[in-house]
């Protein structure tokens, strides 16, 4: 089943086209990666799916129904979002950053037990509870991010290059944590990133963007063994060479 | 905050009842005195008298008994032809004719002394010469004149009184407050005076009489409603043609020199000019006058500080979803900083009259603007990304507001709120010369006398006040906002 789908979606900014007739479908439970070079549209492209950006054109379409922007704070409740330098608001403490989004929906959940488990989930000490986010390492902060998008347990999982600004060891530490994730409870999660080698070790299928077009959407063993045009090759040759 | 709201409606509320009169004063010596004459007068008649004393000027004084606030006020003839009507060379019932006309005003009959530019000399000097009016001066050629540079400089000045006397001497000016010295030390004989300043008789002066006229006429009277009851009309003219020149001068130097109150010089003077014992003066003691005046001050202050807030935050996050009209917005407010204390307090009398409730709405104004422009800076200055996370978990504009935008403007708006508290105490002080009470009483009436002790008696206090503010909104910052995000 399809979760989320794009059908011709089209976006433009100041005359610019940002993202050009996007047709992609995302598999359920499934990690898809959206690489590409800077500006090539892919971080515009998540947007359009918790509805942080319109589509000029074109619909998206959310658990089997077309998205309703009057109900958009609904629907994100029901997908977690993560962005790079992770977002923490430094007048709440870790706690507080984690259980946010139960302040904002009347569903009943136990904070404290969830609060425990995820950073458990996570390997975050009890201890950092009453901390605030500046007082965190990068790494630790990019986790207690990962949290954050869990509270609600949701079944989708947006993650705009949540990973872009950690060092390659604590990165490849976070990555383990995001496959630990997968296995433990499988969700959608949409990953958007420029570095292929993530991809290759997170996502299940990739959907490469160049100037605002898709080269390319497929399984990540497809993508990399075939690549469909000379960006993706690049990308490719970039990252994995 | 119900028994603020409680306390400022039943101070803007207090209105005459019958039996019931309100006299104004402008803010110098002799303005006070006569004002209490008068109230003590109309005390001596069964009248609840409310002293609306301390206001501003002329014109404060004048647009008050025009919308009602006062209904009498002791001024002089000259002063209303030139301020008020503003025509010159108006005899006395010229004026009256036009203020009833103009205005439905009217004026008392002369309490019988002019205040007016004067030449003086010493006593004996006059006897030695036999000077008693300014046409004596003539025959005396050698006779040394210092005189103030205003009166150098005035079209009823030196010039035009020594072609119209045809003087022979010439004049050297010096500053006013050192004439009085000068005189005394025989460094000059013959100087410009007021002809009822209390140093007249403290340095034992000769007034010339002005015997052909020359300076315009300063009589003062009692300026008041034409509508006014006629009773209280009647009890005016008790004044009239009862206050002499040497009598004034007398107690404007009891005042000055001897350091009696305005209220026991106008006892004195009903005493023993009218045969009219006032009631009993009730002295409170300066603890107890300071504190209320303190309160006073304290429930201007934050009664406009309160509503300001009440105003300029909604007002602050209303712009900060409407960023295209907020920059006009902040223009305005700023044009309305920008109007001077007194001339807005002017501006507001004819609204809103006089006391505590135009005094509110002055300090409101000010309050406004270093709260909507911090709100406003708080929640503008707030990190994109933040902004951008707290939609992406789904919170709609008010949970933003509520769980993320207002925490983090906390320490911007309550640096605002800090700065329009502080600038309310010091405004506040101004607040006196409508009538409003506060610890600028002290310091008006401190000015006119040209009293240390007692401008200190009000300035004290209330840099205390703006200390204490300045603590305690630090303290409140320290309690509410986390650490880390405390302004340094």
């Amino acid at each position: 089943m399809k979760t989320v789908e794009l059908n011709r979606v089209s976006h433009s900014y100041n005359g610019q086209t940002v993202l050009n007739n996007v047709s992609v479908s995302f598999e359920e439970k499934k990690a898809t990666a959206i690489i590409g070079k800077s500006g090539s549209g892919k971080s515009t492209l998540l947007k359009t799916l918790n509805g942080l950006v319109l589509p000029t054109s074109g619909q998206v379409t959310i658990f089997g129904e077309a998205f309703d922007y009057e109900q958009v704070n609904a629907i994100r409740l029901r997908m977690g979002y993560m962005v790079q330098g992770t977002g923490l608001f430094p007048h709440l403490t870790i706690a507080e950053n984690i259980s946010i989004a139960g302040r904002i929906t009347s569903t009943k959940i136990n904070s404290r037990d969830r609060i425990n488990e995820l950073m458990a989930l996570v390997s975050l000490p009890e201890s950092f509870k009453k901390k605030y986010s500046y007082e965190l390492s990068g790494g630790e902060q990019q986790r207690v991010g990962i949290c954050r998008a869990l509270f609600l347990n949701p079944p989708i999982l947006l993650m705009d290059e949540p990973l872009g600004a950690l060092d390659p060891i604590t990165r490849q530490e976070i990555q383990h944590e995001i496959l630990k994730l997968q296995q433990v409870e499988p969700r959608t999660i949409l990953l958007v990133t420029h570095d292929m080698r993530e991809a290759k070790k997170l996502a299940d299928y990739i959907v490469v963007l160049d100037k605002g077009e898709v080269q390319q959407f497929d399984t990540t063993e497809k993508v990399l063994s075939q690549p469909a045009t000379q960006a993706v090759k690049d990308l490719i040759d970039a990252s994995l060479s | 905050m119900r028994k603020l709201l409680t306390a400022i409606l039943i101070f803007s509320s207090v209105t005459s009842f019958a039996q019931n009169i309100r006299v104004g004063s402008k803010h110098f010596n002799e303005g006070y005195i006569l004002s209490e004459i008068i109230s003590q007068l109309f005390e001596s008649e069964g009248y609840t008298v409310q002293r609306k004393y301390n206001l501003g000027g002329t014109l404060v004084c004048f647009e008050a008994l025009r919308n009602n606030a006062i209904d009498v006020y002791p001024e002089y003839s000259g002063t209303i032809s030139s301020e008020i009507l503003k025509q010159s060379q108006l005899n006395y019932s010229e004026i009256n004719s036009a203020l009833q006309k103009k205005f439905n005003l009217e004026i008392g009959v002369p309490y019988g002394f002019n205040n007016s530019y004067a030449l003086v000399c010493r006593k004996e000097l006059s006897e030695q010469f036999g000077l008693t009016t300014i046409t004596d001066l003539i025959k005396n050629p050698s006779l040394r004149v210092g005189l103030s540079y205003e009166f150098l400089k005035r079209q009823d000045g030196w010039d035009n009184l020594k072609a119209n006397y045809s003087l022979p001497q010439p004049a050297v000016g010096l500053e006013h407050g050192l004439a009085y010295q000068a005189l005394a030390q025989q460094k000059i004989d013959v100087t410009d005076a007021y002809s009822t300043d209390g140093e007249i008789p403290k340095y034992n002066l000769t007034v010339l009489r002005d015997d052909r006229n020359f300076f315009p006429s300063y009589e003062a009277t009692s300026l008041y409603s034409k509508s006014v009851d006629d009773r209280i009309k009647k009890i005016l003219t008790k004044l009239d043609g009862k206050i002499s020149e040497s009598n004034m001068q007398a107690m404007n130097a009891a005042v000055l020199y001897q350091k009696k109150t305005f209220a026991e010089v106008a006892t004195q003077f009903l005493i023993s000019e009218l045969s009219i014992a006032s009631t009993k003066i009730k002295t409170a003691s300066i603890t107890a006058d300071v504190l209320s005046k303190t309160a006073t001050h304290l429930l201007l202050t934050f009664s406009a500080l309160f509503i300001a807030i009440l105003v300029a935050v909604p007002l602050g996050v209303w712009l900060h979803w409407r960023p295209r009209i907020s920059a006009s917005v902040l223009y305005f407010t700023s044009l309305l900083q920008t109007i001077p204390s007194i001339a807005l307090l002017a501006i507001l009398i004819p609204v809103f009259g006089i006391g505590t409730f135009p005094a509110i709405v002055a300090l409101f104004i000010y309050a406004l603007l270093p709260i909507l422009r911090n709100t406003l800076t708080g929640l503008q200055s707030i990190d994109p990304l933040l902004k951008t996370v707290a939609n992406g978990i789904g919170m709609n504009r008010f949970q933003k507001l509520k769980l993320v935008e207002f925490p983090l403007a906390m320490p911007t708006l309550l640096a605002g709120i800090r700065t329009a508290a502080v600038i309310n105490v010091g405004t506040a002080t101004l607040a006196a010369f409508i009538g409003a009470g506060g610890l600028g009483e002290f310091i008006v009436t401190g000015l006119a006398l040209n009293s240390t002790e007692l401008i200190l008696r009000g300035a004290i206090p209330a840099a205390a006040l703006a200390l204490t503010l300045e603590f305690g909104f630090s303290f409140l910052e320290k309690w509410w906002v986390p650490k880390h995000l405390q302004s340094k």
